[in-house]
């Protein structure tokens, strides 16, 4: 279940974004046909229900693994945002203060993403279980509802009108409603059928059960509502003459009555921000082409942009932000200078401190890095399962993990312990044979280097 | 007068009873399917709660009512003018002939009734 939770988390991160891009463009297409609104939130709900997604450069998802994984695992916790600010405000942070086993309780992550997800899945339960309750409520109160013509109903019970039903939805009227007001108010709630209106707003408060914690998507829903009686009332207009609009604006205004808050199942008539809808159904001009061109165009862009998740991590850097000391099996640093080359082997105490520094590797992945003179920084680490890795700081402008170029973070390459100048400290190093860059592959137990000064690797670079 | 309360829903019901009265639950289940659009246990159930309220009664699965569709609309009118009309049937009258166009065979019927009543009977 904490994967699972985890994997939501992050999933509602990204559709955060997309919410967000939606709202503005929301503002931005305000002359546009409120259907495209809906169809907007259409592709925030792809995003929010689909479990994989295509990769991309296009993408405009900043990460689409906010917290990973390992944070259930330990050691120590560090967010990938995508957003470096924010990832260093809160890496920094954290980074002195969560450490497993040293500054807070060992398997901290875990029971911390445990208790979460179980207060999560309760959230999820209650909002069901009033989802079902309302309904059922619903469903008692209209069940000697009169029929008046096909699937359209009346009741004592109704105060204002709404559609019921997913598979044959019915018309719920008030028995107060008569005449002209009711042919209005019954070709709106047909729009709303014919739109499946009915449906979308069931997949929306199921999404928003689903994802709860976050604030967005309750905005996400209540606009989506909201767009979707404007959809609807344009639906009807387009079919009316202006001189009917008044009547119908009257008809809205007088439906208005006894607004609920978020409603879980009915599509009320008038629940919905009715000066709103007032302002909107007398001000309806019908849309130009080119205005619908734009707004298909936006939702092309919007789809590619937030539907595609960022590159992923390469396996290099993956497993740099990865790595946990109890993996390590040796470990040598060496510096590479001009007068030659200085190397030591890690101990073991020093492992933890080495996977913490490689678990902040970060930075863009450099495919055709600058060819760079000068002093480099290297890690030759040996693994329990027998890989072999070189992790390398190029004079404070590339991390280079097996061959892969990142330009990392250039205070994090300088923080690297080991300096460029030859006074260096007597304890730390020995000196190799000719000088040349030592192979992983040829790294001897640590015992035996500091006996074997002259083992003459050849460079293999 | 205070007879039990028919809501609008249930009155419905008690005008297809009126019209088919005495019947069998079965026929009134039937009835109200085609003319009301309601499941077998909607109709079971306002028979029930109308029994319990004594508007109609089930007795071998035979139903008849308790109250005459003339009791129930006198009851309407009464609770109408004292609701809206602060009691005065006068108010209601005149209002009523105000709004509506009354056409000269009704205006005769209501003349008829007006002199019953003033000559003491009852209906």
């Amino acid at each position: 279940m904490n994967k699972i939770f985890l994997e939501l988390v992050n999933r509602s991160i990204s559709a955060g974004w997309l919410v967000l891009a939606v709202l503005l463009l929301r503002l931005i297409l305000k002359r546009a046909p409120r259907w495209v609104s809906v169809l907007l939130w259409g592709i925030v709900a792809v995003r929010l229900i689909c479990p994989f997604s295509v990769e991309s450069a296009l993408s405009l998802i900043p990460s689409a693994e906010t917290i990973p994984e390992k944070v259930l695992s330990g050691p120590s916790f560090d967010i990938q945002s995508g957003i470096g600010p924010v990832d260093d405000l809160v890496n920094d942070y954290l980074g002195d203060r969560y450490f497993e086993g040293i500054t807070v309780p060992r398997h901290q992550g875990l029971h911390v993403m445990t208790a979460l997800a179980v207060l999560w899945a309760a959230g999820v339960f209650l909002l069901a279980v009033y989802a079902a309750a309302s309904y059922l409520r619903l469903w008692g109160r209209v069940r000697t509802a009169v029929r008046y013509r096909d699937n359209i109903f009346r009741s004592e019970n109704v105060s204002s009108p709404f559609v019921l039903g997913v598979v044959r939805p019915r018309i719920y009227l008030p028995f107060t409603i008569d005449g002209q007001a009711l042919e209005h108010v019954v070709a709106h709630e047909q729009a709303h059928i014919r739109r499946r209106d009915h449906w979308w707003k069931q997949l929306g408060f199921l999404l928003l059960a689903v994802y709860w914690f976050h604030p967005l998507i309750w905005a996400a829903y209540v606009v989506l509502c909201r767009d979707i009686e404007l959809a609807c009332d344009e639906k009807v207009i387009r079919g009316l003459e202006s001189g009917q609009r008044a009547a119908y604006t009257q008809a809205l205004l007088d439906c208005s009555v006894g607004r609920r808050a978020i409603a879980a199942c009915p599509l009320a008539f008038g629940e919905v921000g009715v000066k709103a809808r007032v302002k909107a159904v007398m001000h309806y001009r019908k849309p130009g082409r080119w205005l619908i061109a734009a707004a298909v165009i936006v939702c092309i862009v919007v789809s590619i942009g937030f539907l595609t998740d960022p590159a992923a991590e390469r396996a290099s850097l993956k497993w740099a932000r990865e790595l946990s000391a109890r993996d390590i099996a040796s470990a040598d640093f060496e510096i590479f200078l001009y007068s030659g080359n200085k190397f030591r082997s890690l101990a073991e105490e020093e492992f933890v401190g080495l996977a913490a520094l490689l678990n902040q590797s970060g930075g863009k992945y450099q495919p055709e890095p600058e060819v760079l003179d000068g002093g480099s920084k290297f890690f030759h680490i040996r693994m329990k399962d027998g890989t072999s890795h070189e992790v390398r700081n190029i004079g404070n402008v590339y991390l280079v993990i097996d061959e892969d170029y990142y330009e990392a973070d250039y205070r994090w390459l300088e923080s690297w312990p080991g300096t460029w100048t030859t006074g260096e400290p007597d304890e730390f190093f020995d000196r190799t044979a000719n000088g040349g860059v030592r192979e992983a592959a040829a790294i001897r137990p640590v015992d035996e280097t500091h006996t074997n000064p002259d083992s003459g690797e050849r460079p293999s670079k | 007068m205070s007879l039990p309360k028919i809501h609008e829903s249930e009155y419905r019901f008690c005008l297809i009873l009126w019209e088919h009265e005495p019947a069998t639950a079965a026929e009134l289940v039937r009835l109200c399917q085609e003319q009301l659009g309601w499941k077998r246990t909607t109709t079971y159930t306002v028979i029930k709660r109308l029994g319990e309220r004594g508007v109609l009664k089930n007795e071998n699965r035979t139903v008849t009512s308790l109250i005459s569709k003339e009791e129930a609309q006198a009851c309407e009118i009464d609770e109408l003018v004292e609701k809206k009309f602060e009691g005065s049937l006068p108010a209601f009258i005149a209002a009523f002939t105000r709004h509506q166009d009354i056409s000269g065979k009704e205006l005769d019927e209501v003349q008829r009734m007006i002199d019953r009543i003033r000559k003491g009977g009852a209906q």
